[in-house]
């Protein structure tokens, strides 16, 4: 039998704009099955918009999305702010999403994958904030989707839950699902992302892995890079023709 | 079971848990069950009939509260915290997941508001005086049967009650918006329709003759009409003002929750 070579997930020329702002001019991603693909840019860039784009939440004004059907659930996706019913619990929650798929569900596994077990019994409303992003990765995986979209997964967190965060995604695309995230963590993308996407202005400015993205802009760390791609105001800069606060 | 069946029940299941561990919902339900008792034993010393006419106006009035107060979250809920997006990544489609809202909300409904109904029946079971009966024809009339009508037609209200509030939940997009439409459409059915036909007749916009078929569009009309009609005419002594033909406050009825649901299953995932 033959493998199928065609990338899990592939957006072509996508072109978005909410009313007179335009936030996606012409922009094209391809996501390979057990890779990273991580889009940086400053808020307002068109990152969230694009993986609402990705996730199918939202149809783009024009272009193409491909997507690799297996038949269950296509796309796994974690909001920029996972949030569950609060009176059930962690179990309860990922045994609600379990039986939305086709097919059986280790919730055990599940939970331990993400690191969870302890607190399967804690209702949502008592989980910290990194443990409801916890939460909501582990619901992404649930009916193992070939695609995993994440919107900001670790921000706001700690050092030690967002290593913890990055290790669990690397866990996930090595068994061959395509991970899409966005992220301002630029050195958790450093070290996580098989390819950097830099969004600006609703446009692609860079496309590289982090080492090549590191040795164009002949800087030290992704975030010399990133500052050299986009000039030092361009970090904290809101881009008012990208949407605003449409976006992140 | 198919897949599809799977999720709605799942979906209905986790609707039904979610208002059975909500303290506001139990707490409103709680109220009208003292509600509904107390004015049982007003009643007290009649029959069913007695206690079925006495009951109209409370449940006219509490069943939609109720209604209102397990449905209008229901979906809002999950849109304001972000699940509704989340859920549209899985194979559930719109109309099933309205669905298993409204079935497991329903089914919480049902318990709220018609346990009680059977509590306050115990009234007359034990505190029946027969020479009182002066509403019924006659006493031997005054069955249970009476009683069991009513019981039967104020599910069929609830749950048209239930499914306006869960289409209202639906096109909300957000909790201030979902709390203004619920209190306009809540007023609509307690009063507005009502009234709005009251001004109708008055002004001559309206002919009596197709007065039938506009009360049906009222639901709380439609479910006087239906509980005048067929739980009080045929027993009364005289004849009672207010009752519909059956078949057009049914289809009525029936057509509020099969189109909010329709609307509600259209606009969820929008």
């Amino acid at each position: 039998m033959s493998q199928d070579t065609n990338p899990a997930l592939e957006l072509r020329e996508i072109t978005h704009a909410y009313g007179d702002v335009s936030v996606l001019e012409g922009v094209s991603v391809t996501v390979e099955r057990g890779s990273v693909v991580a889009l940086l840019g400053p808020n307002g860039s068109g990152k969230t918009t694009l993986l609402s784009i990705a996730a199918g939440l939202l149809d783009p004004d024009s272009g193409a999305v491909s997507r690799q059907q297996p038949g269950g659930r296509t796309v796994g996706y974690v909001p920029q702010r996972p949030a569950f019913r609060p009176q059930f619990t962690v179990a309860e929650t990922i045994e609600f999403y379990s039986t939305l798929v086709p097919g059986a569900v280790d919730v055990e596994e599940t939970l331990d994958r993400v690191g969870l077990t302890a607190v399967a019994d804690r209702r949502v409303a008592a989980l910290s904030g990194g443990m409801t992003r916890l939460l909501g990765l582990a619901q992404a995986t649930i009916g193992s989707p070939p695609i995993l979209t994440l919107d900001e997964p670790a921000s706001g967190l700690d050092p030690q839950l967002r290593h913890h965060i990055a290790d669990a995604i690397v866990d996930i695309a090595a068994d061959g699902t395509a991970v899409l995230l966005a992220t301002h963590d630029l050195a958790a993308a450093e070290r996580i992302a098989d390819e950097i996407l830099v969004l600006d202005g609703g446009s692609i400015v860079a496309r590289a892995s982090p080492a090549q993205l590191c040795e164009q802009a002949d800087a030290d760390s992704l975030d010399g890079a990133f500052d050299e791609i986009l000039g030092r105001d361009g970090l904290v800069g809101v881009h008012a023709s990208a949407g605003g606060d449409v976006d992140d | 079971m198919t897949d599809q069946r799977r999720r709605i029940l799942s979906v209905a299941q986790r609707a039904f848990e979610s208002v059975c561990r909500n303290r506001t919902v139990l707490a409103v339900a709680a109220g009208y069950a003292i509600a509904i008792l107390g004015f049982a034993w007003v009643s007290s010393g009649g029959g069913y009939l007695a206690l079925s006419l006495n009951l109209l106006t409370p449940l006219e009035v509490l069943v939609p509260l109720v209604a209102f107060a397990v449905g209008y979250h229901a979906i809002l809920g999950d849109r304001t915290r972000g699940e509704l997006a989340v859920l549209r990544t899985y194979p559930l489609s719109g109309r099933s997941y309205v669905l298993g809202v409204y079935l497991g909300r329903l089914a919480a409904l049902l318990v709220a508001v018609l346990v009680p109904l059977v509590l306050a029946s115990g009234i007359v079971v034990f505190f029946r005086e027969e020479s009182v009966s002066v509403i019924a024809a006659h006493d031997t009339v005054d069955t249970p049967i009476v009683y069991v009508r009513l019981f039967v037609l104020t599910a069929v209200f609830a749950s048209t009650a239930l499914a306006i509030t869960i289409g209202v939940s639906a096109l909300a997009g957000t909790r201030a918006s979902g709390i203004a439409l619920s209190i306009v459409s809540l007023l609509a059915i307690l009063i507005g329709l009502d009234l709005a036909i009251v001004a109708g007749l008055a002004t001559d916009l309206i002919g009596g003759g197709s007065l039938d078929a506009l009360l049906a569009v009222s639901p709380l009309s439609a479910f006087r009409g239906l509980v005048l009609e067929l739980v009080a005419a045929p027993i009364a002594a005289a004849p009672i003002a207010g009752g519909i033909h059956p078949g057009w406050a049914t289809l009525g009825l029936a057509l509020w929750t099969v189109s909010m649901l329709a609307i509600g299953s259209r606009f969820v995932f929008r």
